[in-house]
């Protein structure tokens, strides 16, 4: 994938500015804990690509009548090209 | 637009009920994997990390602000990115806020992490206009010890 990256993921980089070997080390994920009795307890974690480390506005595009583009692009919210 | 058909209001009563049917069987599977999820073992953390707040030094006790639950979002956002952190976890950064004042009251506390230094996370935070807690991992061993970042050597080794 890193090797021979589709366009979106070469925009990907240029977005966050960097080299793909070193953005793709970090791991959009979910992460819980407790705490009880003064200890702290490691509960959950969730990666993406699983649906729940997803922007929540994807959960309302789901029951809207057009599906999405199937290629993962995304804008901050002060860089959208429209 | 897509392709699409064009039915009558039964036609659209029929369709959605057979439809309701697998809600139903997606909506008790979901509650199954909410039921295992919890059933989970809760894995005492030894290791005393501290981390680099906009208010300075924290434990991981400590970001639980006084809460029994700590629930961290982590944000692509690496001490190399010279730009910001990935859009798309921007995307969902936006989208935690409105959230955490309900999860406040529910006994959570809700954070973001990334690795990059709290000066540039502090930064695109008041670029984002972002309100929640936002935590550095940078210098610590805590994105490695939890499978949340990559190693060189781990990302030399991952799939390609």
């Amino acid at each position: 994938m890193i090797d021979n990256p589709p366009e979106w993921l070469e925009d990907w980089g240029r977005q966050v500015g960097a080299k793909l070997e070193d953005g793709l080390r970090e791991g959009p994920s979910f992460i819980a804990f407790a705490r009880d009795n003064g200890t702290v307890y490691h509960t959950y974690t969730v990666m993406a690509p699983d649906p729940f480390v997803a922007p929540y506005h994807s959960l309302l595009l789901e029951r809207t009548p057009t599906a999405q583009s199937e290629e993962p692009r995304a804008w901050r919210k002060d860089e959208y090209p429209d | 637009m897509p392709d699409f058909k064009i039915g009558t209001r039964e036609e659209w009563q029929a369709a959605r009920d057979e439809l309701a049917k697998l809600e139903a069987e997606h909506a008790e599977l979901g509650q199954k994997v909410t039921e295992q999820r919890r059933q989970l073992p809760w894995v005492p953390v030894e290791k005393e990390y501290r981390f680099d707040t906009e208010d300075g030094k924290k434990t991981l006790a400590e970001l639980f602000d006084g809460r029994s639950q700590l629930l961290a979002y982590n944000i692509m956002f690496g001490p190399d990115y010279e730009v910001g952190a990935c859009p798309g976890c921007s995307n969902l950064g936006d989208e935690l806020d409105a959230t955490r004042v309900h999860l406040n009251h529910r006994d959570v506390t809700l954070i973001c992490f990334s690795r990059a230094p709290i000066d540039r996370l502090v930064a695109y935070k008041e670029r984002m206009g972002w309100q929640f807690p936002y935590v550095s991992t940078y210098g610590t061993e805590f994105p490695f010890d939890f499978g949340i970042a990559l190693t060189p050597e781990q990302a030399r080794g991952s799939p390609r």
